[in-house]
């Protein structure tokens, strides 16, 4: 037995709090999927009531299994199981879950081929306020996983709750807009124009014709899509059509934003256009989901990441957290990809600072433990100018680990 | 605008877009032949001698074998007209929008099917009127008549419609028509077979076919347009099951409907447009 099973398997007395039930569903550490003791009914008794105290040790220990797991298949050989995944969001202190996806099942069935078991057992939480990037290879589910929660799509099992109300058939209704979507193909129908559409959302969601056009100019002024007003929605290139539906998507200011692939097909600029979009609606109200195949994009916008997998979500949890958890302290214990120039070699013997060649030629590593933090200050204060700085950890070293397949990053 | 009237007005912009005007044009054009043709048919009576009178009662008995061809097709119309929503929409991915934006299934479904039904009663009244001026022109049917009797058309038409585009709201435009169409007419043309079958005893067989049948509405039996059953009510019921015919339709038109709702909750919208 783990240390881990070990101790997720020590008796706890009392009983826990009505809050912690629902957003410890999945606590963290705990493999959710075909996990007897993580659905809310099927907790041990034992394991209720947790403090704040075997919270954080809960954590600590999820965190270190999932970096063993992370960094397994270099070093052992180690995988993470098929029917393994972590939760990390749900479990961390006060999550407030305004998206909590319970290990669905969808399964297609399509006349007499075989039935296509697409999500097995999909466990997502997503904090109110944050923005969740949802990775993973051609596939593995995440369309399928958006369109549930949407529901567009009944899964056979699991439950989905969007601010507290479960997701059941017939779908979702009212004053306020729940939310705002860009699926994979934008789907406006084909035959308005584009201002026509904007504005039919506009009346779908309730707005009278003042606020209508405030909210029209607003979403128009932010997509940039001025131009294409009276333009066909059929008539539109991919990449403004993306624009039209995030537009679209934003009116009526829902504080869910699902996006599915929404930068595929924009140009450069649009590109970092768009990522700029999402940072400036990142205002800590607003939770956004994004499908995506940018890495790079995802780790500079998204505050939350979730690594999917053959229908599972593998691991998920904040951003930074998952990349601590890779950060690489095997290489000679070198914690920081800094060069600096040739000439600086002097100083920093002076200083104590040991360095190492590197393929940029005229530089140097600094080949030091220290995080980047302190690491950095120390040396302009001995007169050394970092001539370049990589990310020490990235997406794509997390990515790779977990979905077991090498992965070119496209830069971004 | 609210939102069910604004999704109204998209609807009927996409049924007009599909060019239902044309549809209504025909049947407009259909009703003048019908009329045309009724009055060349007293005229050439008057043409071979017979007096104005007699004229006027042989057009009257065509109108009459006309209608009694017309009625048990009637429904055709509706079933033809209410299979062309929601299959398009979902094609088009207009349903899935509508779903994702997010508004309830089941709203989507009442503008869907307000916005037909306004199409399918305009077409009927189109029908009832070209009908009912031939039949006030040789006599048969009164004008306070053919002022109230479209009720009668409308009303059924609307519940056969209700019953198809529930259906549709799942199954492809093929298959909704086959469901509607080809299967209940297929059991009235093999029971008429079967009937005239000497080859075996028919008792079995055309049992199980009135069954069959049961499950399908059967409205031509109960409706008496373009006349009002004013007589037929005042003496009793028109024939002797009349309440029981009325239950009958009611509770068939009932079971399809919940059906296809039952189903239309429960389908997969998919995540792609290609889907169906
Ligand atoms: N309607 C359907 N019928 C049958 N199989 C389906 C259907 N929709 C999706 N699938 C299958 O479900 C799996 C997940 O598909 P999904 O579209 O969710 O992948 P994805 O993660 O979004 O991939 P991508 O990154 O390419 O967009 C795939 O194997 C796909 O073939
Ligand atoms: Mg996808």
């Amino acid at each position: 037995m783990s240390e881990l099973d070990r101790y997720r398997n020590r008796p706890i007395p009392g009983r826990r709090p009505q809050r912690l039930t629902q957003a410890a569903s999945a606590v963290a550490g705990a493999p959710t999927a075909g996990a007897r003791d993580l659905s809310p009914e099927g907790l041990a008794p034992e394991l209720i009531e947790l403090t704040e105290d075997h919270q954080q040790a809960e954590r600590r220990l999820a965190n270190e299994h999932v970096r063993k797991l992370i960094d397994a298949p270099r070093s052992t050989g180690l995988q993470m199981r098929d029917d393994e995944s972590y939760d990390l969001i749900a479990a961390s202190a006060g999550a407030d879950l305004l998206v909590s996806v319970r290990d669905i099942h969808m399964i297609f069935t399509t006349g007499f081929k075989p039935p296509v078991h697409a999500l097995r057992g999909v466990t997502l939480s997503v904090q109110r306020g944050s923005i969740m990037g949802l990775l993973g290879p051609n596939g593995c589910g995440k369309t399928t996983t958006l369109s549930c929660v949407l529901g567009l799509l009944n899964p056979q099992r699991g439950s989905i709750h969007i601010d507290g109300r479960l997701v059941g058939y017939g779908g979702f209704d009212g004053k306020k807009r729940l939310y705002g979507v860009v699926l994979e193909d934008t789907r406006l129908p084909p035959f308005l124009s584009v201002a026509e559409s904007l504005r039919l959302v506009c009346s779908m969601c309730g707005l009278d014709d003042f606020d209508a056009k405030i909210e029209f100019e607003k979403v128009t002024n932010m997509c940039e899509i001025g131009s294409v007003h009276d333009r066909r929605i059929n008539e539109l290139s991919k990449g403004q059509a993306r624009r039209v539906g995030l537009a679209a998507a934003l009116i009526g200011d829902p504080p869910l934003l699902v996006l599915d692939e929404p930068s595929s097909g924009l140009d450069v600029a649009a590109r970092l256009e768009f990522d700029e979009v999402l940072r400036r609606l990142h205002d800590g109200k607003r939770t956004v989901i994004i499908a995506s195949h940018f890495l790079g994009d995802v780790q500079n916008t998204c505050t939350h990441v979730g690594v999917m997998r053959d229908g599972r979500v593998k691991v998920a949890g904040p951003t930074e957290t998952l990349l601590d958890l890779t950060e690489p302290t095997s290489k000679n214990g070198v914690k920081s990809n800094i060069f600096v120039e040739e000439r600086f070699l002097p100083v920093l013997a002076r200083e104590g600072v040991a360095c190492g060649t590197c393929t940029y030629p005229g530089l140097v590593q600094v080949l030091t433990d220290k995080p980047d933090h302190l690491s950095v200050p120390m040396l302009v204060n001995s007169g050394v100018v970092p001539r370049r700085m990589e990310p020490r950890v990235s997406l794509v070293s997390v990515y790779t680990a977990l979905i077991n397949e090498e992965h070119e990053e496209v830069p971004s | 605008m609210n939102s069910s009237s604004s999704l109204i007005a998209l609807f009927i912009r996409d049924l007009l877009r599909r060019r239902i005007l044309w549809f209504l044009v025909t049947l407009i054009a259909a009703m003048v032949a019908f009329n045309y043709l009724l009055a060349q048919n007293s005229a050439t009576a008057v043409e071979g001698g017979a007096s104005a009178d007699a004229a006027l009662h042989q057009a009257a008995a065509t109108f009459d074998q006309w209608i009694a061809y017309i009625l048990p097709r009637i429904m055709v119309v509706g079933v033809v007209m209410a299979v062309l929503i929601a299959p398009e929409s979902r094609r088009n991915g207009t349903t899935q929008f509508v779903l994702s934006v997010p508004m309830k299934r089941r709203s989507l479904a009442f503008t869907q099917f307000a916005s037909i039904a306004v199409f399918i009663s305009i077409a009927y009244m189109i029908i009832h009127f070209g009908v009912a001026i031939g039949g006030w022109r040789v006599g048969t049917v009164g004008l306070a008549e053919a002022a109230g009797a479209w009720v009668t058309l409308v009303i059924p038409a609307l519940a056969v419609s209700a019953v198809v585009f529930a259906l549709s709201l799942v199954f492809s435009l093929a298959a909704t028509l086959v469901l509607c169409l080809a299967i209940p007419s297929g059991l009235v043309v093999l029971t008429e077979a079967v009937r005239q079958a000497e080859a075996f005893d028919p008792t079995v067989p055309l049992k199980m076919l009135e069954h069959a049948a049961f499950l399908f509405p059967a409205w031509e039996n109960l409706i008496f347009w373009p006349r009002l059953p004013t007589e037929a009510l005042n003496m009793g019921p028109a024939t002797p099951g009349w309440g029981w015919l009325l239950a009958h339709e009611v509770l068939v038109v009932a079971f399809w409907v919940m059906l296809g709702s039952w189903l239309y909750l429960r389908h997969d919208f998919g995540s792609r447009t290609a889907l169906k």
